[in-house]
């Protein structure tokens, strides 16, 4: 038996009222702001409004954003990008909101939580229901009349907490995991910027070699001093460079298990991958000299172009950082579409570190790569869950046990791991 | 004393009031409104350039009150003496040709012929030295009859308006102007004409930046003597004039070829106003690729000192494309013909034939600049390749510039500038000027201007070999051969690593920061995960 829903109409439980319309000179400076992409591209509104408004006093108490506010993307050019929704899960003092879009403000406490509404605006149930109603004239918009016919099936507000606790956690855990990758890749930055760019990796006294007064020779095709022992190398010799095969965006299918790489990142999923490990690409049409970490198992297409390093004992987080450093976006060629071919880059030039520096940078950062890719892994398996749960959970579908033994008595008990 | 300025705006006037009056007459942006602006101004030019020449001549014209009843007083020897004594670069105009007389007569009733026929007249007895010659031969005249282009009823009116405008104020003043100020006028004269509405040939205006630079980088020695110049796509003659003004008008003979009528006709009017008279007999209208039109002696194809050049970039050739494909075509077309392409013939590369045309045309000390699409600097296939391995491997390459986007407003496609000289067998400079200039908006188009400093700087850096980090480079024949034949800058640039140094103890200090925030996130990571997982647990499902 399905857990009991209630219908209300949206504008029963919330008042609608629009956003300020700001003038040019208004922008860029002044008090917090939550603008149109902020709205589209969260479910909550971050906890920083990176975005900037110089209002009046009289404009921020009219157009002010508190917790519970849900806010909603007014126009489109489409009908399934209009009415997307951001929910304020705290207060915002002297924020304002964008001409763009709508507030809707909870008429009372207690009816509705605020993370479970977040997770049902951006289910498939609303935005079908949203679809349905809005009026697609030149632009798709969003307005009063809407706004009145929109009916939420919602559970008890017992239910929506415990629900939107569960849900928020899963999404939280997968920004944390975010940061934690953010973390790792800075940290894997800043060592090689001091090892290898500035020098000061440890000598054998564990000291950094430049500051201390470590030999130095000048290497002509670097232009610039290295250390003593250590090579230059062109990228050609370094690595493999090559153009892996390109697949039409006809065979490609969402639903599929690899990922596929195009010029500049994740394009889309395909059944088949062809590449087994992690590997370091650098987009080679269009916008040119953009690098990128393959996930392990992935379809990396001929818009990329793969460096695999030759000497298997070095870890690829080396040519990353390399790669860094050259901007390849300078040997780009083609007069109308940007183009990077193999001959043109294979010609630059990196320092090559001896072989004990090359091991014990390994040491350091091949467990930095390993934890960053499990924690990709660790954000796949969050988000298919959050996927899989949110409908259930909103529907009714599932529901939790102590919830549904007031209505379902005659349930079959259940094993509690517990 | 009347100021340049004020010359100009006087000028400028003129042309403002011929045009309305074209469009009162409902030819406004007409295909026929350049030929009644452009031949009603020169048929002004040719009149004050002849009064103001006689009066050079002759002191008692100069004093006269009005110098066109003291011609008419004239005898015939005096007249005839007089005329033989012209420079050669004048038309020469009987007293029933002066704009005075026709004023006089406006007012008969078949006016507007007496005025056509009045121009023809001038261009028959004028017609060894101003006529343009057609691949075929036959010259094309300096005028043609204007006042049938419009409506048989207004014809008398119009040639009134025309006339009245041209009496109004005198050119002799600005034949002590120079160059620039011609430039100006001519631009101002052809601004609306020269577009590409006129269909299949582009006649792309070349920006003043471009056909600076070129002149001067072609042109460093001072004295030079005797030379000739060449464009086989002339357009209106914007580079043609650059050049010939960095050499000296005086010093060099013009030859060009170009496909339009339109340009042809520009061409001329830019000579004239440029005293380059002398090299009107080396206008010519027609086909360049197909029916070169200038040979020498040995009827073998002319060689040149000096040739610029704007070709169209691509073009639907499909139709003579294989008459191209000749045996004496072997030697001038050495990389080959591009192919007819089963979709888009529109965009055959036909400058790759202009600048192998052009490559074939220059004497043994010659020296080119040529503008192509960027592509063209790095091509790894085909002809285009085949071309530029044989300006390095010939030693022939002097260097190229690569302009920044949008430096033309009508078209997107990027442009460098390939030079040729002859003489320098080594150090060749690269350019990357693609990140100079600024943005404006003309229109609805974007278009990029280079600023005076920045031209400046341009030119110097090629002409004094400079190595500019980022924006030029010189290497050797032998380094482009190592890459590939490649003539892009940015692929010779040293890669320059700058980094800020910083302490070990700042290193150190942003490790234990990582590593803080590291574990913190990771203690908050399995919070939640133990949350998610107990919440999890007391989940069931009710079925359907």
């Amino acid at each position: 038996m399905v857990n009991k829903l209630k219908k209300y109409r949206f504008d029963e439980l919330y008042d609608m009222s629009s956003g300020i319309s700001s003038k040019p000179e208004q922008a860029g400076h002044g008090f917090p702001f939550v603008s149109f992409s902020t709205i589209f591209n969260n479910v909550f509104l971050p906890n920083e409004l990176d975005e900037l408004m110089n209002t009046s006093i009289k404009e921020r108490q009219i157009y002010s954003v508190k917790k519970g506010d849900i806010f909603l993307t007014r126009t489109s050019e489409t009908l399934d990008e209009l009415g997307m929704s951001s929910v304020a899960l705290k207060d915002y003092p002297d924020a304002t909101f964008s001409g763009f879009s709508k507030r809707l403000r909870p008429k009372e406490e207690g009816l509705v939580d605020s993370k479970f509404i977040g997770f049902y605006l951006r289910s498939y149930l609303f935005r079908k229901a949203m679809n349905n109603n809005a009026i697609m004239t030149l632009r798709a918009s969003f307005n009063e009349q809407i706004f009145s016919y929109l009916e939420l099936l919602l559970p008890t507000f017992e239910v929506q907490c415990k629900i939107g606790e569960l849900l928020y956690n899963i999404y939280e855990k997968i920004e944390v995991c975010n940061s934690l990758i953010n973390q790792i890749e800075n940290m894997s930055m800043s060592i090689f910027d001091y090892w290898f760019i500035q020098f000061d990796f440890p000598n054998i006294s564990i000291k950094p070699y430049k500051t201390s007064g470590g030999e130095m020779f000048y290497s002509k095709e670097l232009n610039r001093k290295i250390p003593d022992g250590w090579k230059t190398i062109t990228l050609g010799d370094f690595c493999e460079i090559y153009q892996p095969k390109t697949i039409s965006q006809k065979v490609m299918d969402a639903n599929a298990s690899y990922l596929v790489y195009g010029s500049n990142g994740i394009i889309g999923k395909y059944s088949k991958f062809n590449h087994e490990d992690s590997e370091v690409v650098v987009s080679c049409r269009g916008a040119c000299g953009n690098i990128h970490r393959t996930r392990p198992k992935s379809w990396i297409t001929g818009n990329s172009m793969v460096f695999k390093i030759k000497n298997k004992n070095i870890n690829n987080e080396f040519i990353y950082h390399s790669l860094r450093w050259l901007n390849l976006k300078n040997s780009s060629t083609g007069s109308v579409q940007g183009q990077l071919t193999r001959t043109n880059v294979s010609v630059h030039n990196i320092v090559l570190p001896d072989e004990k520096i090359i091991k014990k940078y390994n040491n350091i950062v091949a467990p930095l790569v390993e934890k960053k890719l499990l924690l990709f892994a660790e954000i796949d398996k969050y988000q298919n869950l959050l996927d899989w749960l949110t409908p259930l959970l909103i529907n009714g579908q599932v529901t939790f046990k102590e919830a549904q033994k007031h209505i379902n008595q005659a349930a079959e008990p259940q094993e509690d791991y517990g | 004393m009347t100021t340049t300025v004020q010359f100009q705006t006087q000028v400028k006037n003129l042309i403002d009031s011929l045009k309305g009056i074209c469009s009162n007459y409902g030819l406004g942006n007409s295909g026929d409104e350049y030929i009644i602006i452009t031949q009603t101004f020169l048929y002004k030019f040719l009149n004050d350039k002849f009064a103001y020449e006689v009066k050079q001549l002759n002191t008692e014209l100069a004093k006269a009150e009005k110098w066109q009843q003291a011609i008419e007083q004239l005898t015939e020897e005096e007249y005839e003496m007089l005329t033989l004594q012209l420079s050669a670069d004048t038309a020469v105009l009987q007293s029933h040709h002066f704009i005075s007389h026709l004023f006089g007569i406006q007012n008969t009733s078949d006016f507007a012929k007496t005025f056509d026929d009045t121009l023809m007249d001038i261009a028959i007895q004028n017609n060894d030295i101003f006529s343009v010659i057609t691949t075929s031969g036959s010259k094309e005249p300096l005028f043609e009859r204007i006042s049938e282009k419009i409506d048989e009823g207004d014809r008398n009116a119009f040639a009134k308006a025309v006339i009245n405008q041209l009496v109004d104020f005198s050119f002799e003043h600005i034949f002590n102007e120079k160059y620039d100020f011609y430039a100006t006028i001519f631009e101002y004269l052809i601004k609306d004409y020269n577009n590409d509405s006129g269909g299949t040939y582009a006649e792309y205006y070349t920006p003043h930046a471009v056909a600076k630079i070129m002149a001067s980088i072609l042109v460093t020695e001072d004295n030079i003597q005797d030379v000739t110049c060449y464009d086989p796509s002339a357009g209106s003659g914007t580079l043609l004039m650059n050049l010939a003004h960095a050499i000296g008008e005086d010093k060099c003979t013009i030859y060009s070829q170009d496909v339009s009528k339109k340009s042809s006709k520009l061409l001329r009017l830019n000579l004239i106003l440029n005293n380059l008279v002398h090299s009107l007999q080396n206008v010519v209208r027609g086909n360049t690729i197909l029916a070169p039109f200038h040979k020498d002696n040995d009827n073998e194809l002319q060689k040149f000192d000096y040739i610029v050049s704007n070709p169209p970039f691509k073009l639907d050739f499909s139709e003579y494309r294989d008459d191209l494909d000749s045996k004496e075509n072997n030697e001038r077309f050495f990389a080959g013909i591009p192919n007819i392409p089963k979709k888009k013939k529109e965009s055959m590369a036909i400058y790759s034939l202009f600048l192998q045309h052009i490559i074939h045309s220059l004497t043994k000390n010659g020296k080119a600049a040529i503008v192509v699409p960027t592509g063209f600097i790095t091509a790894q296939t085909g002809i285009d390749k085949k071309i530029r391995k044989k300006m390095v491997e010939s030693k022939m390459l002097a260097g190229v510039v690569s302009m920044p986007s949008n430096i033309f407003a009508t078209t997107g496609t990027n442009v460098s500038i390939v030079f040729i000289d002859k003489n320098n067998t080594e150090d060749v400079v690269l350019i990357d000027a693609s990140n100079l200039g600024t943005q404006i908006k003309e229109g609805k188009n974007k278009k990029t201007v280079l600023s005076d400093i920045e031209e400046q700087q341009i030119i110097e850096i090629f002409n004094n070999k400079k190595t500019v980090d980022n924006i030029s480079v010189v290497v050797s024949n032998n380094d482009i051969i190592k890459k590939n034949y490649s003539f892009s800058a940015g692929q010779y640039f040293k890669v320059k690593i700058e980094y800020i140094d910083i302490s070990n103890e700042s290193f150190v200090d942003s490790m234990v920061s990582y590593q803080k925030s590291i574990s913190e996130l990771s203690v908050k990571s399995s919070q939640l995960e133990n949350e998610i997982f107990k919440n999890l647990k007391k989940l069931s499902c009710s079925g359907k």
